[in-house]
């Protein structure tokens, strides 16, 4: 039924969460079969009992307003757009750069009590450091690329506007662009290993105090260069989706 | 899909009410409550698509109504029936149901007296 599609489109554009579209077009689909078979019970047959099955579900535009108009029925990045897209993704960054340190640091732990690595000293950055990095720049330019790309592929499927999206995608770009994250493991014994964060950005934001580094404009321009081509790659998943989106109808 | 009639303005919340009230009796799937609706109320009430569906997700995401899906003769449908908390949101819809129209009720004879 083509106004079962046009109905799914109005749901989704309306910011009806998809499992709900899923499962009311599966009943609607369900309640029109059931209407047809009534009206040819009735002598009706062919076209003139579609017709009236039809009828009998009514406008697909009137259906769609009163779902729409239920904010139960919404979905969780419609009903709170800022939330989802603007405030989460960063919410997120710093959990999994926590959940990043809390498993380096336990898993330094973990040697130092079995024995199976050593602890300090040249050989645990000869062992690990590679490792431990390619992990660093992952948490740290990798991690939110991904996350941002499934949430503007998510805002994509259920047809939401791209505002609050592309400017979660800004944020985390710039702030996770003008950042660099990186171990370095001691290189002598009893000397202990260090996590370095550091921001080309915030020596800019905080411009009254060197505690958060100087202000370096080429290490700036080199992190908001970074944080451009993320953006690029974040959005990439929107175009495929709306591509995919075009050829189903 | 052609346009048909909707009910009344003043049926806010009366969807919820009927619905609730048919499925504390058993469970039934929305082309089923729509029939049971028509037939409840000597079709005078006509609930259509637009009303029935939101209504039943609104409930469930509510708590008052559990779905499952069942296989009868060959298909599938969502069947649909009141939980714990819908019996008692009923409850408290029928009291305000009565107490609204025994109050409307007297507000409209006392008005055809005094037309008469």
């Amino acid at each position: 039924m083509q106004q079962l599609e046009h109905l799914r489109k109005r749901l989704l554009d309306g910011g009806v969460a998809p499992r709900h579209v899923r499962r009311t077009l599966t009943e609607l689909r369900d309640h029109y079969d059931d209407a047809l078979r009534d009206e040819e019970l009735r002598g009706l047959m062919g076209e003139s009992a579609k017709q009236a099955a039809q009828a009998r579900m009514g406008d697909s535009d009137v259906i769609a307003q009163s779902i729409i108009a239920r904010p139960e029925l919404q979905s969780l990045a419609a009903k709170h757009p800022r939330l989802i897209f603007g405030a989460a993704p960063i919410l997120l960054w710093i959990a999994g750069m926590l959940l990043m340190v809390v498993t380096f640091v336990a898993t330094i732990a973990t040697a130092d009590k079995t024995g199976w690595l050593p602890t300090h000293g040249p050989e645990l950055g000869v062992r690990i450091g590679g490792a431990v990095n390619a992990a660093c720049i992952f948490a740290n330019w990798v991690l939110p690329v991904l996350l941002e790309m499934f949430l503007i592929y998510m805002a994509a499927r259920q047809r939401l506007a791209l505002r609050w999206p592309l400017i979660g995608a800004a944020i985390i770009a710039l702030v996770t662009g003008t950042t660099t994250i990186f171990v370095i493991f001691s290189s002598t014994m009893g000397e202990p290993n260090k996590l370095i964060i550091t921001s080309s950005l915030l020596p800019f934001l905080l411009p009254f105090t060197n505690a958060v580094g100087n202000m370096d404009t080429s290490l700036l321009a080199r992190g908001v260069l970074r944080s451009i081509v993320m953006v690029a790659i974040m959005l990439a998943p929107y175009p495929l989706r709306m591509w995919r989106q075009k050829k189903t109808v | 899909m052609a346009a048909r009639k909707t009910n009344p303005d003043f049926m806010t919340g009366v969807p919820e009410l009927l619905v609730l009230r048919l499925l504390s009796d058993n469970e039934m799937y929305g082309y089923e409550l729509v029939q049971a609706v028509q037939d409840a109320t000597g079709a005078e009430i006509s609930l259509g698509e637009g009303v029935i569906y939101p209504t039943l997700h609104a409930l469930e995401e509510q708590g008052c109504l559990r779905s499952r899906r069942k296989a009868v003769s060959g298909r599938t449908r969502v069947y649909y029936t009141t939980t714990a908390a819908g019996r008692k949101r009923l409850g408290v819809m029928i009291g305000e149901w009565q107490r609204i129209t025994n109050a409307v009720g007297s507000l409209v004879k006392g008005s055809s007296h005094a037309t008469a």
